[in-house]
């Protein structure tokens, strides 16, 4: 099985994919610092102080004053309201949430890219894995080999998960070593809040604790690598469904921003939780920031995960399997 | 079918795909150490046979056994016999030729380097070799997609149309090669064509394809002798055309041109056939053996039975 | 060169491994971080839900005004209103409802015209106790800086203060004549910098304006704060030295209580 996915690792290498995306991202990095550091630069400027405790309060205070406005949808009021709590528990512990180091940013991009911009880099990954085989005819020389087709596929998607967790490992290592060009290279021990919970719309602290940073990192990248893993499954089927890659990345990047648009557009709408795209924000558990649709919690949420991606596994091996090869 | 020494043996092999039959009912064996041709124009479902026989398309209806093997059933060691081409080379050009041999090598038990140096230099790529695929000509990459068909050790080989694109050197170095293949490795060799000479010039046996019904099998010599056709080109046309009709020999006559007949007849009776079309003060300026076109072959094995012909 | 491009490609196959390993290793820790504090549920609400829904037979208690009654700078968002509403339900087993219409940065003009609302007048109508805070944005206009204070134009706006508390008391007594208004006072949250004296008279003046209004209507009362902020305004204070924090909203709800106590919205005689 080994060589299997080494060929199938070798292919996504080879295909020169996976560094396009890098390069995405040596270019998209170095922008979003600049943005965080323009964004704490001009707060500075504003408040006349670099001192973070009074930047909390002011966006506390901001926040309560959005609170008040009375035409505000009761959803966002109770969101505001939690994350007003959120950001006073940090005053008052104090604690820096923004504190500047590049583990922070590492922290910041991948809890804003999870959402859709990580999503969209594994549909490019994914989208066409399989149907690239046949459109290039290749897929003729794969498949009559004394190798059972599910191995063939499984392969091939072992392969993906690989190429995801490299991407992943890639982001992370490279939005630490440009953003502390700026912000420095220290904070890994920074203690972070997490163990934030929310039950009927209550944000639970009692479980609230420290952990150093760079276990949250750790377990931020963890949810994220698996919020992927889901996006790149339902990728794997499609490229296994649909024959050309422009129209299996097509309904991939349709599916995943419709998913993430649907989720703040339409809080209200229950329906929506047993939707895998509006489940990417997983590490929005760990941070604590609150859930827009009611009845979702992280186990709800990988579940849900789980259910697609397994059946999606299960679509997409049968397909395999039985389908002829004409084209 | 039953014959211990049949290498590949297909029988009441069937393909629908929705309610059109691709293919209908065929039956034919492939004895080791022959190249056997597989004959039919485009579209007669040479291509849909033959990725059945490579296990790409599940038949409807029917069995493929590969050295015992059936390729339903036992797929792994079935497939372990054969080395393909379906249509082109399919291969992966952002990868250098070696890198292409050691991927497919890694999807086969124990094919070692020393194995894969020895198909490289069997078909002449030793130079290239570390080169990116996506550099060679067509030559090259049917020669490294034939290196990988052989990579296994197969007993079968199957091309589906080799020498599409090639020019005519290359056909004639491909020719070369499979014979070399089947007489000094003992490899069988199933080979598609839609071009009647070629199959004659490398075949052994052959089976027609048409309209996704076999047509006709047999020894290529026996395809070709049995309706040998001589073209005669006589001023007095007339009067040798029933001077003809009175030959016991001649089957058929047909007027191609204003003073050419051509006639199917058995090609040792054009010396004794001339001298008495002499005798008889008729002026034979040329005499020529035609070579028949796959068409003419379809006409004639079905010429006469108009129903047949029509369902063909 | 492409013999090392070869050993490359190789050697990021254990790694790219590797990168998977730690990475489910993460997605374990954190499933395991998560689900571990859920293991053992514990009841701990320190969060209200905004209920609102009306019930005829229940207390009913209207808040109306600016921040102070929504309760900034209370880290719980609660503010006196709903520790008030909190202390009382839990001492009537949830027989209170409440309804708080305060919005914050709100003018007394401001709620004059909010009081216009259909809305706003219907439930003024149900209410039981009504309680509001109005005139710090009045007199400290928003900017809440006293180098601000100007006195002559505080003087202006007070007498503007007056008359629409004026209108205010008057349309929720013609509305409601049942029910309980208390109105704050106001206290001076600069009483620890160096023009104290100023200001605190200044916020005195109005303080006696409100309690002069107040004594035109006998079911208004006035709930004086100024000596509640006056001695350790930075202990009750929020860290923005305008709003009251935690402490400083529980001793403005300790304030109100006994007083809500004493008339309990004469049972349900309406």
């Amino acid at each position: 099985m080994i060589p299997l996915i080494y060929n199938e690792w070798l292919k996504m290498v080879r295909k020169k994919r996976i560094w396009v995306i890098t390069l995405i991202l040596l270019v998209l990095i170095p922008i979003f610092t600049y943005a965080q550091f323009r964004t704490i630069q001009q707060t500075v400027a504003e408040m006349g102080t670099s001192d973070w405790r009074a930047l909390l309060q002011q966006q506390i205070i901001d926040q309560q004053n959005r609170l008040s406005s009375s035409r505000l949808p009761e959803e966002w009021r109770d969101w505001i309201k939690l994350s007003i709590q959120q950001q006073q528990y940090y005053l008052d512990h104090d604690i820096n949430p923004t504190a500047p180091g590049a583990p922070t940013f590492v922290r910041k991009f991948i809890e804003e890219s999870v959402s859709l911009f990580l999503p969209l880099l594994v549909v490019v990954l994914a989208a066409d894995i399989v149907s690239s085989e046949h459109t290039a005819g290749t897929i003729k020389s794969l498949l009559t080999r004394p190798v059972q087709r599910w191995k063939v596929l499984l392969s091939k998607y072992l392969a993906l998960l690989l190429s995801i967790s490299v991407l992943m490992m890639i982001t992370a290592i490279l939005s630490y070593l440009i953003s502390g060009v700026i912000f420095g290279y220290q904070g890994w021990n920074m203690p972070v809040l997490t163990g934030f919970q929310e039950q009927n719309g209550q944000l639970i602290t009692s479980f609230v604790h420290l952990v150093p940073q760079w276990k949250y990192i750790l377990m931020a990248y963890g949810l994220a690598w698996f919020t992927c893993v889901a996006v790149g499954t339902l990728s794997f089927m499609v490229s296994v469904l649909v024959r050309g890659t422009a129209a299996s990345m097509g309904v991939m990047l349709a599916a995943v921003i419709s998913g993430s648009l649907l989720a703040q557009l339409a809080p209200t709408w229950s329906m929506l939780k047993y939707f895998a795209f509006t489940h990417l924000r997983l590490t929005d558990y760990l941070s604590g920031k609150p859930i827009l649709i009611e009845g979702m919690s992280l186990s709800f949420s990988i579940l849900v995960l789980s259910v697609w991606s397994i059946l999606a596994i299960l679509i997409a091996f049968i397909t395999f399997q039985r389908r002829d090869v004409l084209a | 079918m039953t014959n211990p020494t049949t290498l590949l043996s297909v029988s009441n092999l069937t393909k629908k795909i929705g309610k059109r039959e691709i293919v209908h009912n065929l039956n034919f064996n492939v004895q080791p150490g022959e190249v056997y041709g597989f004959l039919g124009p485009n579209g007669a479902g040479k291509t849909t046979t033959i990725r059945m026989l490579v296990g790409l398309i599940r038949p409807t209806a029917g069995t493929i056994q590969i050295n015992g093997y059936d390729l339903q059933r036992q797929f792994i060691p079935a497939i372990r016999q054969i080395g393909c081409i379906v249509e082109n080379p399919e291969l992966y050009p952002y990868l250098t030729g070696m890198e292409n041999m050691r991927l497919f090598a890694r999807m086969m038990k124990n094919v070692s380097q020393t194995k894969i140096d020895e198909v490289i230099r069997l078909v002449e790529l030793d130079q290239r070799v570390h080169d990116l695929v996506k550099t060679y000509s067509l030559g090259m990459k049917q020669r490294l997609g034939i290196a990988q068909a052989l990579l296994g050790d197969p007993k079968l080989l199957i091309l589906d149309e080799p020498t599409n694109g090639l020019d005519p050197a290359g056909i004639r170095e491909l020719r070369t090669f499979i014979r070399m293949l089947a007489t000094e490795k003992g490899i069988s060799v199933f080979v598609s064509s839609h071009i009647l000479n070629e199959v004659q010039l490398l075949c052994d046996r052959v089976a027609i394809i048409h309209h996704g019904r076999i047509v006709k099998t047999g020894p290529v010599s026996d395809l070709i002798d049995q309706h040998p056709q001589v073209e005669w080109t006589v001023d007095e046309w007339e009067q040798a055309q029933t001077y003809f009709k009175s030959l016991p020999y001649i089957t058929t006559i047909q007027k191609r041109a204003h003073n050419i007949l051509r006639v199917q007849m058995p090609l040792e009776k054009i010396a004794e056939t001339n001298a008495k079309l002499l005798q008889e003060q008729l002026h034979v300026v040329g005499i020529r053996p035609y070579q028949q076109t796959l068409e003419d072959i379809f006409l004639a094995m079905t010429g006469g039975q108009t129903d047949d012909s029509a369902n063909l | 060169m492409k013999k090392r491009r070869l050993n490359w490609t190789s050697l990021l196959f254990p790694l790219s491994a590797l990168c998977f390993i730690v990475l489910s290793f993460g997605f374990f820790l954190s499933t395991q971080e998560l689900f571990k504090t859920t293991d053992q549920p514990k009841s701990s609400g320190n969060v209200q839900d905004q209920g609102s829904k009306l019930q005829d037979s229940d207390l009913f208690m209207l808040g109306l005004g600016d921040s102070l009654t929504r309760g900034i700078g209370d880290k719980t968002g609660d503010g006196y209103f709903d520790q008030v509403k909190k202390t009382l339900q839990a001492e009537k087993k949830g027989t209170l409802s409440s309804v708080n219409l305060a919005i914050s940065g709100q003018t007394s003009s401001e709620l004059v015209k909010q009081m216009k609302q259909e809305k706003v007048q219907s439930l003024i109508k149900k209410a039981d106790w009504i309680t509001i805070t109005i005139g710090g944005n009045d007199l400290f206009r928003g900017s809440g800086r006293l180098e601000s204070i100007d006195l002559k134009s505080a003087n202006q706006s007070k007498i503007q203060y007056e008359k629409n508390l004026h209108m205010i008391l008057d349309t929720i007594t013609s509305l409601n004549h049942d029910a309980v208004v208390y109105v704050f006072g106001l206290y001076n949250p600069f009483s620890d910098l160096a023009d104290e004296k100023t200001s605190s008279a200044l916020v005195a003046e109005w303080n006696l304006a409100i309690q002069q209004r107040a004594a035109d209507y006998d079911r208004v009362v006035m709930v004086p704060t100024f000596d509640l902020f006056q001695l350790q305004p930075n202990a009750y204070l929020y860290s923005d030295h305008f709003h009251p924090n935690q402490a400083g909203y529980t001793r403005m709800a300790n304030r109100l209580i006994p007083l809500l106590q004493d008339h309990p919205g004469e049972d349900t005689s309406k």
